[in-house]
């Protein structure tokens, strides 16, 4: 078979099944006997390697033209609502993440200023300086666990608008008749590494945080000769 | 091996070829049967296929000394769907490996 008679064929056969634009189809199959040729295959050589016209062209799917572009604005009008609910929804679990981060910082700060053994604007309560630096050293440890507990809250969050974004995108393409994205999974995605990471520096903050506060909370007993230290050392009372 | 699933596992070879450049219809087809046993002419329906479906786009490319080619490149639905399929895929061959493993040991 030559170069005519296998085009030949292939065309009698993509146009009996009504296939769009045959013409660009021949066109590929031309290319390839113009690259094999330079390449010195005979004609007859490259179409048999090509394989059999009529197979070849029975491969060649209908397209479905019958599906008429819809715009989806029904589907659009639907998902500008559920936008009003998402969007309240994440931004009340961002301000959730904030009052983290607050505390985060919160925390932090209390325990360097407490190991520093210095009290700005009077804010920390007197207490003997050791003391005050093991439950210091217990309060840092509680802001670096807020913080470990922050990034991963605020990765849940960005998880769940980008799954959120893919669900909307999906859902318009449907309607429209495009093609769909796989979904995404709406729990947080980490990096092996990141997640061993944040998880070591919990459990560390964690331990440093109970042996430091139980510490700290005896020796101020020991130290004020009370269980109710904080009544001898005056607190709580203005 | 069945025509079907061989027709599957060729759309994956592909998206992979062209995930790493563009390329045109017939560098596709000599790359894939130079790795694979298949008739040359297998590659153009698939590559037809894979663009209707929206994973592909095509665009013409002048050459010197040449007709214009056309170039084939993934679009980003077409890179996530291979990043999955390919995952799914060595998922599988792999439990079919081990399980046609097992057999020859029993």
């Amino acid at each position: 078979m030559n170069k005519n008679e296998f085009l030949s064929i292939l065309t009698s056969v993509l146009e009996k099944n009504q296939i769009s634009d045959a013409a660009e189809i021949i066109e590929e199959y031309e290319q390839h006997f113009a690259f094999k040729l330079a390449d010195g295959y005979s004609e007859e050589e490259i179409a048999a390697r090509l394989g059999d016209p009529e197979k070849l062209a029975l491969q060649y799917e209908k397209e479905l033209l019958s599906v008429p572009k819809q715009s989806g604005i029904l589907t659009k009008i639907g998902l500008g609502f559920a936008d009003i609910f998402a969007g309240l929804f994440f931004l009340l679990l961002a301000a959730c993440g904030v009052v983290i981060a607050a505390a985060a910082i919160a925390f932090a700060a209390v325990g360097v200023c407490m190991i520093l053994g210095v009290s700005p604007y009077a804010l920390v309560p007197s207490i003997p300086y050791w003391c005050g630096a093991m439950i210091g050293v217990a309060s840092a440890a509680l802001g670096v666990l807020a913080a470990a507990g922050c990034i991963y809250y605020w990765a849940l969050i960005r998880q769940l608008i980008k799954s959120f974004g893919r669900f909307r995108h999906n859902t318009i393409a449907v309607a429209e008749g495009k093609p769909v994205l796989p979904s995404l999974p709406a729990h947080v995605q980490l990096a092996p590494r990141t997640n061993r990471r944040l998880r070591s520096m919990a459990l560390i903050a964690l331990i440093l945080f109970a042996v430091f506060f139980i510490l700290g909370f005896a020796a101020s007993m020991l130290s004020a000769g009370s269980v109710g230290f904080w009544h001898v050392w005056g607190w709580f009372v203005n | 091996m069945n025509a079907q699933y061989k027709k599957g596992v060729l759309e994956l070879c592909v998206l992979s070829l062209l995930k790493k450049k563009d390329c045109y219809g017939y560098e596709i087809s000599e790359y894939l049967s130079r790795h694979i046993d298949i008739a040359d002419g297998t590659v153009y329906p698939i590559l037809r296929k894979l663009k209707s479906d929206g994973l592909l786009t095509t665009y013409l490319q002048e050459e010197s000394g040449g007709p214009p080619r056309k170039y084939y490149s993934l679009t980003l639905p077409g890179r996530e769907i291979y990043e999955q399929d390919r995952a799914d895929y060595l998922k599988f061959a792999h439990a079919i490996e081990k399980l046609l493993e097992d057999d020859d040991h029993e």
